[in-house]
């Protein structure tokens, strides 16, 4: 594995600084992107950081002093209808266009990786051209399978995500197609699900999809869409539900077992503790935000913003928590979610408690328009230094129990959340054979209420890292050499500390 | 004046039960809850749950305590598959069950088939009491000669086939497997043999389309 340099620590001296960028641009392994990465952040992280001591709370290695959202969602619906003055495009006249279109605004739709982290709702943004162009099946392989290699080779990261439906479509379909063959890490994928749209057709070729690949995710569009009052939303990165248009200025995190260990009882937990740190957060979300929107002047600098691809009434800030399986087992003495009653009454109470203080107890944060100045509570899923905790809210891999009381417990637990939660699950191999079966257990988990369910099967060449993908052959090349995908490394780490092949593989026997 | 006794309670029939898989893709169609009964009256040389086919040991489950559990994963499955060691030989409690699991599925929204996964070996009375009470069974055939019937599994086969017939009449054979012998039922003569009678279980089918599996003995699923 390439070098790690410490780069995230504003209390370094002159001297040091000078030492960390030297190795930065003289490591022997990191290429040259890398290198510039690493430098951009090391020049962010000279700032004094926006931040807190406690460990408690993570900022997740976002830098010191933002400068860019976390995550933006363009509205590439009106990119495509209305072109673009500053990159020099007229609107899109055909799907060849459209998707250059595409392809050349990504370059140019920063992240917190760097790179675009949603492509758009790419089938139906297409379709528009294709329903009526009527271009023959080869011709429109031929152009979306290049679509799909420059994603792949021009935006190396696994945390570039596009998503597909919820109406099946011929483009659809054939990207789904493509992507058993391509087999690609990137883009992630997700399938938005409303059983009134989605055919069962187009459902059983997105669980094919899903059992050579690992994607596409599995959204349900009728519980999403109620978050934001529209259709208009998208899942981001690893998962993240955010309106389009908009996004998220940042994303900060609550370690819940930690604060569970510091707790003298259950009422310290929910009563002083919940509350005091769920305050800070705020503060810390609110201060970041004020940053990004007054002092950096992205929302005046963005062409983004001029030509009204995003808008800052549309952006929302994400409050992370994960964990919530050991906190909910340190509260109760030894009840496990997913097996005890009371341990998934404790962590809905939890759950509620925390919603309860981002609407009520801290103050409203600025910027946050379009969820009402309150932050979106977000299931973060794991970052690749967490050490024996488990992400968001699911159950710890290897405690898993059956199918059936993993999903429902789920179910009840993704009601809560606004930003963004999901739950991964790895089936036999002897699935890929069986695709009703893999249907009825979809379909039976979207009406229970999953939000948003990722499958696949073990012996894919791919695996599902926290939400998004490595290549197998990847995670064992890691050690050895820099790779074109940055997310590789990140996925390396996190299977270091986490047991992600410990995950319960369903019906095995 | 006689009193009858009051026939028993759904948590008092008790089933002998060696596992329970609470999802499977291969026992028969779609995501299924399979649960394996112990004891077998077949004794076949190349048993593939040999730990079904003696008495014991088991674990006793009431049709309430079964029930609990499938009732867990009902919206998550398309079934619930009995199989074994030989489940017919709890025609009682297969009776109950699927009596309970009617009520509770239909209550749910959901509709759930009870599936017998069976050697086939189980008089008519046996047949006439499950025949009403489940939705189909998936049917092992070991051989069609008598003597190699015989050889394999200690016991004549007339009443099995005799029993695939009706089933395919009534509509209720969902699945056919032969696991292949080699040197036993897998000679061109047995061959020949399974291929009429196969072709025969079509011809009297009055249900939906008979899936047959030719299963080599080295690779069975489970």
């Amino acid at each position: 594995m390439s070098t790690t340099h410490n780069i995230h620590d504003a209390s370094n001296s002159d001297e040091e600084t000078r030492k960390i960028i030297r190795n930065v641009i003289c490591d022997d392994k990191l290429e040259y992107h890398h290198k510039r990465s690493q430098l951009c952040t090391v020049a962010e992280n000279i700032l004094l950081p926006i931040s807190t001591n406690d460990e408690v709370i993570c900022t997740l290695f976002e830098g010191n002093a933002p400068y860019r959202p976390r995550y933006i969602l363009p509205d590439y619906q009106k990119f495509l209808a209305t072109g673009s003055e500053y990159l020099n495009l007229p609107p899109a006249d055909d799907i060849v266009s459209a998707i250059n279109h595409l392809l050349i605004i990504y370059k140019f739709v920063p992240s917190i990786t760097s790179h675009p982290v949603y492509l758009g709702n790419v089938d139906t943004l297409l379709d528009q051209y294709d329903s009526v162009e009527k271009i023959s099946e080869l011709e429109l392989r031929r152009n979306l399978r290049w679509f799909l290699i420059q994603i792949d080779r021009t935006l190396p990261n696994a945390f570039v995500h596009m998503n597909l439906g919820p109406l099946p479509t011929r483009v659809g379909r054939v990207i789904l197609e493509l992507e058993r063959e391509l087999r690609h890490a990137v883009p992630n994928l997700t399938l938005k699900v409303d059983f009134e749209i989605t055919n069962e057709d187009f459902l059983l070729e997105a669980i094919k999809t899903a059992l050579v690949t690992n994607k596409p995710y599995f959204a349900n569009h009728q519980m999403l869409k109620k978050i934001y009052k529209s259709d208009a939303y998208g899942v981001a990165s690893c998962y993240n539900t955010l309106p389009i248009g908009g996004g998220a200025h940042t994303l900060v995190r609550i370690n819940l077992k930690l604060l569970a260990q510091r707790a003298c009882d259950l009422s310290d937990f929910m009563n002083n503790l919940l509350p005091s740190t769920v305050t800070a957060l705020a503060e810390i979300i609110s201060a970041r935000i004020r940053f990004l929107v007054e002092e950096s002047h992205f929302f005046q600098t963005s062409f983004l913003i001029r030509e009204k691809l995003i808008e800052l009434e549309k952006f929302t800030a994400m409050a992370g928590i994960f964990g919530l399986y050991e906190a909910t087992e340190i509260l109760s003495a030894g009840k496990i979610l997913g097996k005890d009653q009371e341990a998934l009454l404790l962590a809905e109470a939890i759950l509620v408690k925390i919603n309860k203080l981002l609407r009520t107890a801290v103050p409203l944060t600025p910027y946050c328009a379009i969820t009402d100045g309150v932050l979106g509570l977000h299931a973060q899923s794991g970052i690749d230094n967490d050490k024996e905790v488990t992400p968001g809210v699911r159950i710890k891999s290897g405690a898993e129990l059956s199918l059936g009381a993993q999903i429902r417990t789920a179910c009840k637990l993704h009601s809560h959340f606004v930003t963004g939660v999901s739950d991964i699950y790895t089936f036999e191999p002897t699935a890929a054979n069986n695709l009703p079966a893999m249907l009825t257990i979809i379909t039976g988990a979207l009406r229970c209420g999953m939000a948003i369910m990722s499958i696949g099967s073990s012996d894919s060449p791919l695996v599902r890292i926290s939400g998004y993908l490595v290549k197998k052959s990847d995670l064992e090349k890691a050690d050895k050499s820099s790779l074109r995908e940055e997310s590789v490394e990140l996925g390396a780490r996190f299977i270091d500390n986490y047991p992600v092949s410990k995950r319960k593989k369903w019906s095995e026997r | 004046m006689n009193k009858q006794a009051p026939p028993p309670s759904t948590k008092e029939i008790v089933a002998r039960i060696n596992t329970i898989i609470p999802s499977s893709f291969v026992d028969g169609p779609g995501h299924r809850f399979v649960v394996f009964f112990q004891g077998c009256n077949l004794d076949c040389s190349y048993c593939h749950n040999p730990e079904t086919k003696r008495d014991v040991p088991f674990t006793a489950f009431t049709v309430d305590e079964l029930l609990d559990s499938v009732v867990m994963e009902l919206p998550f499955i398309d079934g619930v598959t009995f199989s074994g060691g030989e489940c017919t030989l709890q025609p009682a409690f297969i009776e109950a069950f699927s009596k309970s699991l009617a009520q509770k599925s239909g209550s749910s929204g959901s509709k759930v088939k009870l599936i017998l996964d069976t050697n086939g070996c189980f008089n008519q009375e046996v047949y006439s009491q499950l025949k009403n009470c489940i939705q189909g069974f998936i049917l092992d055939i070991k051989a069609i000669s008598a003597t190699v019937h015989q050889k394999l599994t200690g016991v004549h086969n007339q009443l099995i086939l005799d029993n695939a017939l009706q089933m395919a009449r009534d509509g209720l054979l969902v699945e056919v497997r032969t696991v292949l012998v080699p040197g036993d039922n897998d000679t061109p003569v047995e061959l020949n043999s399974l291929r009429k009678f196969y072709q025969q279980l079509k011809d009297y089918n009055q249900g939906n389309e008979i899936k047959f599996r030719l299963i080599e003995s080295s690779n069975m699923e489970r």
